[in-house]
């Protein structure tokens, strides 16, 4: 066979080797270049270093009440608005509605005083908010964040195969 | 869908006037390519357009200092000859799954010495630093 570093495909090859991924009849091809193949012998053995070091480390395994922490903590960062909400989305539950119109009342009064709050005579002008708006995103931002997610899916899919292939 | 921090999602908001508003900021050549950047980005599907934004999420959640060497880092494996890719990836992978004290030592192994050049394994220090997977 050709020395696997000469050539792409069969450098995957060699690497498939060192990661025991192989079939048998590769294997002994394989191992037969290696026995007379200085480079590759070095680099197989480099190889099965690393993964030897990185297969003592085991990762530590989930705690048993990974799920309802994760869940605790999905719960605390709900919005405040969906709070308000959630007791009037199950519909034709009177008892909850019943319960629930305190909180209800409070948010039509939170409503009604931000309109009322909102709309003094001082209150800026449509122009002036439109400006803002405008204001409020810089393009140079723009472009900046779509350089860094376009830097970050190359990287995402060239580390991980199961990754799709985004058009962005 | 949206991520409201991110500028881009920010801008997409936007109605359409106001949206030009902001893009008439620039020289006519980089606004051409700006908008073509934003019609990719607004025809992912939601789900990738989530992961992109959580992507950027995490990324801009880094201190500057942070964020300039993560980008030299990734922006060199993501020039790495493809075959030299293939070989960092899976050790990148499970360093960035690492608690730090196992991954250090890793770094500062003879087998990892050997194998890798110095700038490979301050590309992997970086990058599984900076940028780990999210934790358990």
């Amino acid at each position: 066979m050709n020395c696997p570093l000469d050539t792409r495909e069969n450098t995957q090859l060699l690497l498939d080797y060192c990661t025991r991924k192989l079939e048998p009849d590769s294997v002994a091809i394989l191992e037969r270049h290696i026995a007379i193949c200085a480079a590759c012998r070095e680099l197989a053995r480099g190889q099965r270093a690393v993964w030897h070091a990185l297969d003592a480390w085991e990762a530590a395994p989930v705690s048993a009440d990974f799920d309802s922490r994760l869940y605790r903590r999905i719960e605390a960062q709900v919005p405040w608005w969906t709070l308000v909400v959630r007791p009037f989305r199950p519909p034709f539950r009177t008892v909850t509605l019943w319960r629930s119109l305190p909180a209800l009342a409070m948010a039509c009064l939170l409503v009604v005083a931000g309109v009322v709050l909102e709309r003094p005579a001082g209150a800026p002008a449509p122009a002036a908010t439109d400006r803002a708006q405008v204001d409020s995103v810089q393009p140079e931002q723009v472009e900046h964040a779509l350089d860094a997610m376009e830097m970050l899916n190359e990287f995402s899919r060239h580390v991980r195969t199961d990754s799709p292939d985004s058009k962005l | 869908m949206g991520n409201p921090g991110n500028p881009v999602e920010r801008l997409m908001a936007m109605p359409p006037e106001k949206r030009e508003q902001v893009l008439e900021k620039l020289p006519p050549q980089q606004q051409a390519n700006l908008r073509q950047r934003l019609e990719r980005f607004d025809k992912l599907p939601a789900a990738e357009r989530a992961r992109l934004n959580q992507m950027w999420s995490t990324f801009n959640s880094l201190p500057p200092e942070k964020q300039a060497i993560v980008t030299r880092q990734m922006q060199a494996f993501n020039n790495l000859p493809e075959a030299r890719r293939e070989d960092l990836k899976p050790v990148l992978q499970r360093l960035r799954r690492m608690p730090e004290d196992r991954r250090n030592a890793l770094l500062n192994s003879p087998a990892f010495k050997d194998r890798f050049s110095a700038t490979e394994l301050e590309m992997l220090t970086d990058i599984s630093q900076n940028y780990p997977l999210p934790g358990r």
